[in-house]
């Protein structure tokens, strides 16, 4: 059987997963039995990739501390999975909130939190979810840690600002290309990149290895929404836990739209989808863009940021840990193949 | 005080990313009160401008998130700026050097949160926590010197 994403990095998910739960569970201001403690905790067990946490451990790996792990790198130490741990905690609180802007009454295919503790509340548990994050990295006091904060800060920041031209663009079929890259740049891929920068620098990395390394995860985190947007036009609606075309229902003018958008005999089908058309006008347009060659085009541009991916870390080539970053590489290059 | 608050509301114009719009309707009365606390502290002026932003990222984001609904045709619009002004915040504070603040504030914002989550509508205003984190500072330096 193939291996999961965390059993080929070697990385022990269940302390992961313990770390993560502890951040609410050891929260002295939070009562035990309080809907609080136990939507947040029923959010956490409901499962995810752990991608962000993985990258940081794997990110951990490529620094100078001497720790001494059998790979012959850093070895992933409290202070990492803490780390780790808020990466994932940041995720799921940017999760509660993106249900409740997308109406979504369904999160890993069980109810979202907001259907069951209101709306007003759920977007409280995010805030306390982000808050609790500023307070544990808030632990690490030194100038030399002040990396730490970027998970917090400017990641944090980059995916509202992602946010916002999602929703300014929102039927904009004018949207350049440009435009679209630096949406997903903003949303996906700068909190993959500063989670291994991060975790790089918690075991003292070199400055131009951390560099390479957020380089990496910013071409990987490109890879990954592209191969998103494309999942929305080829996957079943139970691959993905949401109905096929969700993205160009709710106005996203995702790559594949916008590769199809400069084919004149598509184009007028696509420009005249609003946001109350009929499922027919939908379907139309749904059927074009999967016919001409948008979805090739699309995974063209995939290919070329794994590429770009593997050519940012053409330096740490001879590191021990190098193996890890090309497992980190098939498993995004892989999966829609 | 003033040209405190101006300055205050420029620095915050210059800081917010164009993409976010981002409307700062705050409420006079609050910037006045940050204003006389920081004034009462012998707070310098370069220092209070930065202070006082700090504290009005922090207004402006609990604002956004109070009483949200989906009946509210700006939903969408206030959760992005709560949040986005929450992560400012923390941005804006590591470029001051004031992460001293946050990490002070960085439980009481916490509490605040979990009373709202569960439903508890009392909060302490925010230039009381300003106040509380001078007099913390104050009392520390002042310990400091006697050692």
């Amino acid at each position: 059987m193939k291996p999961t994403l965390h059993e080929a990095l070697q990385i022990d998910i269940k302390r992961i997963n313990r770390e993560i739960e502890n951040i609410v569970k050891y929260d002295k201001d939070v009562p035990r039995t309080s809907v609080l403690s136990h939507s947040v905790l029923q959010l956490i067990r409901s499962g995810g990739k752990r991608l962000r946490p993985l990258l940081v451990i794997v990110g951990s790996r490529f620094g100078t501390a001497k720790t001494g792990s059998r790979f012959g790198t850093a070895k992933t130490g409290r202070r990492q999975l803490q780390l780790a741990a808020a990466a994932e905690f940041i995720h799921a609180a940017s999760l509660i909130h993106d249900d409740i802007i997308d109406r979504s009454d369904l999160r890993r295919g069980a109810p979202s939190l907001h259907t069951q503790t209101g709306v007003a509340e759920a977007v409280h548990i995010g805030n306390y979810m982000s808050a609790r994050v500023v307070e544990l990295l808030s632990d690490f006091t030194s100038d030399h840690d002040r990396f730490v904060h970027d998970l917090s800060s400017l990641a944090t920041a980059q995916l509202c600002i992602g946010e916002y031209e999602q929703l300014q663009h929102a039927f904009d079929y004018d949207l350049t290309l440009k435009q679209y890259l630096e949406k997903t740049r903003c949303k996906t891929a700068q909190l993959m990149a500063t989670c291994l920068r991060v975790g790089a620098l918690s075991t003292d990395a070199r400055p131009e290895v951390a560099d390479a390394l957020y380089r990496f995860g910013e071409s990987l985190g490109m890879a990954f929404q592209i191969e998103d947007d494309i999942l929305d036009f080829t996957a079943t609606a139970e691959m993905i836990g949401k109905p096929a075309g969700s993205d160009l229902r709710r106005g996203q003018v995702t790559l594949p739209v916008l590769y199809a958008l400069s084919d004149p005999v598509l184009a007028p089908r696509i420009r005249a989808i609003h946001a109350n058309s009929s499922e027919e006008e939908i379907e139309y347009a749904l059927q074009g863009i999967c016919v001409g060659d948008a979805l090739a085009r699309s995974q063209q541009m995939r290919m070329d940021y794994l590429q770009q991916a593997m050519q940012a870390i053409e330096l740490l080539r001879g590191h021990p840990a190098y193996g890890q970053l090309e497992v980190l590489h098939q498993y995004f290059g892989g999966k829609t193949a | 005080m003033t040209m405190l608050i101006e300055n205050t509301l420029q620095l915050l114009e210059s800081s917010c990313a164009p993409e976010a719009m981002a409307v700062l309707d705050l409420d006079p009365s609050e910037l006045k009160e940050t204003a006389s606390i920081l004034e009462d502290y012998g707070i310098p002026f370069s220092r209070s401008i930065k202070l006082m932003a700090l504290i009005a990222l922090l207004a402006l984001a609990r604002k956004r998130h109070e009483d949200v609904s989906f009946s509210d045709e700006q939903l969408t619009r206030k959760i992005l700026d709560g949040d986005y002004f929450q992560s400012l915040y923390v941005q804006l504070a590591m470029q001051f050097d004031e992460m001293g603040l946050v990490r002070y504030l960085a439980p009481r914002l916490k509490k605040y949160y979990i009373s709202q989550a569960m439903g508890k509508l009392s909060a302490e205003p925010l230039h009381d926590s300003l106040q509380a984190y001078l007099q913390a500072e104050q009392a520390a330096a002042r310990k400091e010197q006697a050692i």
